[in-house]
């Protein structure tokens, strides 16, 4: 009978495959878990258990290879890079600071906001400026419902411009006539687009009776506001911009020191150690932002863990896709 | 310069004939084995993926920003990668061509009529979606999935014909092999697909992993793919097996690639519809 080898077990290809199948089915089943629980599962100490006994199988793995076959460098590299990663974010785990900070345009902050106390950064934060840009385009047809009162009829409708419409079992043929961006009106009370920037979008809507047409701006952001001549038919339009930008411009105040930077969606600033991420805004107060700040010493070790992987990867299997096996196992039958 | 849009319809849908074309070809070849339709059907074949490439960067250049971010263009972008990693793998594995073409065939047709049933318009990127990585996300990813997915065609070609007598033992362990090669040829993409997607997350939202749905299925995607290459590397897994293993790491892929979308809420749910 063949003597058990706890070290070989231990590093065995067996127990790994056992360990990341468990792994892969409590993941998936953590899926379908509410957002909210999902912590409990993926941050609960057993899981934690599962990845640290899978480090442990994979160390075991990567040692014995180093030790027996030289050749197989680019294995041990991209198994040693699971073990790296897994060590960031270990790190990460326990030492990441994640906090948040609001501020109102003009004002400048110390400390930001973590686990609900606050925390001293070392250094001051002014917000300069907060900006949300939309996308100048309007919509490529127009949304909108209507409610003819007399009739009890409802409906919800998509038109392009100066595209009629008759609305079944009333008199009323409506058509969009015209779109602006930004509704306002002129000293004489006329209708006028003030800018091509979505900020108040309204649509012209020609209601059409027998020997009548109105015409009538609806207002996208301000569905209360009408001017109707005939209340029995009421019209909502549906359009919300899309935002193209929002970006916080901010100072960081380290003594003498001022360093001028624009932090926006995809695009952190980092001072001192501390990342700055554009996170929230508030639609009714555009002077005001949120951001999320993070200082997270695992991240350089995890992305180290990345490149390793990944040259390991190529080394490993490039010469496998390569291998002309196919063609020799022609040649020789 | 302006390219009115319906050129892009026109190159698409010429794309879709040239696949279908060689799809006949494919067929006439068994019927009339006298004339070289393989050939000629492989021929086709890089024509119609010239006008798909055609396509994609004519409307990379209309949009400004890469077409990647709808269901439609994923799908046109997916059709596309299954061709490329075919042309690709064909030239670095040296195998027999025919018996990777149809496959390639039927899978680039299959995603490319799914892809007519979605929404063509050109929409504008969200903030979230405004960055670099996307492409480079979006293209590893594509190139990792499309591997896996001729990968699995080549072990349902397995099955159908390891079952059937007749056929010489060494024909089928070649495409086991071929398998074997494709998931070697994918897996690295697929790996670098989920990392510079980390990367990007840590950019865009401060945390290089947070367990969305997406991601964990993404994961667990490539766990099954691991699994699989170790069992086939160490435990000799061929075969039959090996088949079954391929199919349950392409139901993953389907499921991280659209299912998740539809069923599981969470930060990538801007990907979907």
């Amino acid at each position: 009978m063949k003597k058990f080898n706890l070290w070989k077990w231990a590093g065995s290809v067996q127990v790994a495959m056992i360990l990341l199948s468990v792994i892969a089915l409590v993941s998936f089943l953590g899926a379908w878990l509410p957002a909210e629980l999902q912590p409990v599962v993926y941050y609960s100490w057993w899981f934690l258990l599962l990845l640290a006994l899978f480090s442990i199988n994979l160390l075991i793995c990567c040692l014995s290879r180093i030790f027996i076959n030289r050749t197989k460098f680019a294995s041990a590299l991209t198994h040693a890079a699971v073990l790296v990663i897994l060590l960031g974010s270990l790190i990460s785990y326990t030492r990441t600071q994640r906090g948040v900070l609001e501020l109102q345009q003009g004002q400048s902050a110390d400390s930001m906001l973590l686990k609900g106390r606050r925390h001293l950064l070392g250094f001051k934060v002014r917000l300069e400026e907060f900006s949300l840009a939309w996308y100048a385009t309007g919509p490529a047809a127009y949304a909108i419902r209507y409610k003819v009162q007399d009739k009890q009829i409802r409906g919800a409708l998509t038109l392009r411009l100066n595209e009629d419409y008759r609305i079944a079992g009333t008199p009323y043929a409506i058509e969009i006539a015209e779109y602006m961006p930004d509704f306002g009106l002129n000293e004489n009370n006329i209708p006028v687009n003030r800018s091509p920037q979505p900020n108040n979008p309204a649509i012209l809507v020609k209601v059409k009776t027998p020997g009548f047409t109105e015409g009538r701006w609806v207002f996208a952001k301000h569905p209360e506001f009408s001017f109707a001549k005939d209340e029995n038919i009421q019209f909502r339009f549906d359009w919300e911009p899309i935002i193209r930008e929002f970006a916080s411009t901010v100072t960081f105040l380290d003594g003498e020191r001022q360093t001028h930077t624009v932090i926006k969606v995809n695009h952190p600033a980092v001072f001192k150690g501390y990342t700055f991420y554009q996170s929230g805004y508030d639609a009714d107060n555009l002077a005001f932002t949120s951001l999320e700040v993070v200082r997270d010493p695992g991240v350089p070790v995890v992305f180290c863990g990345f490149l390793m992987i990944n040259l390991g990867l190529i080394l490993l299997f490039l010469p496998k896709i390569a291998v002309l096996s196919a063609r020799k196992r022609e040649d020789r039958a | 310069m302006i390219v009115p849009p319906a050129i892009q319809d026109i190159l698409l849908k010429a794309a879709f004939a040239a696949y279908l074309l060689t799809a006949a070809c494919f067929v006439l070849q068994s019927f009339m084995p006298g004339w070289k339709w393989d050939a000629a059907g492989n021929i086709v074949l890089r024509a119609g993926f010239a006008l798909h490439t055609m396509m994609i960067g004519i409307r990379w250049f209309a949009a400004g920003r890469p077409p990647f971010a709808n269901m439609f263009e994923a799908l046109v972008l997916f059709s596309w990668s299954i061709v490329c990693v075919y042309l690709v793998f064909r030239f670095i594995a040296r195998v027999p061509s025919q018996l990777l073409a149809v496959p390639v065939n039927i899978l680039a047709i299959i995603f490319m009529f799914i892809a007519f049933q979605g929404d063509r318009a050109i929409k504008p990127l969200m903030p979230a979606l405004q960055s670099p990585w996307m492409s480079v996300h979006v293209m590893t990813y594509f190139l990792g999935y499309a591997a896996l997915s001729i990968a699995f065609m080549m072990g349902g070609l397995y099955l159908a014909l390891s079952a059937r007598k007749g056929i010489p033992a060494s024909f089928v362990s070649l495409i086991d092999d071929i398998a074997y090669r494709l998931v070697a040829f994918g897996f690295p993409f697929l790996t670098m697909g989920m990392l510079t997607g980390s990367v990007w997350a840590n950019a865009a939202w401060g945390t290089y992993w947070n367990w969305d749905p997406k991601e964990t299925c993404s994961l667990i995607t490539w766990l099954v793919y691991v699994i699989y290459l170790h069992l086939y590397g160490f435990k000799g897994w061929r075969g039959k097996r090996a088949a079954w293993l391929l199919a349950a790491g392409f139901l993953a892929t389907l499921f991280t690639f659209i299912g998740v979308n539809f069923i599981l809420p969470g930060l990538h749910s801007y990907g979907g519809g």
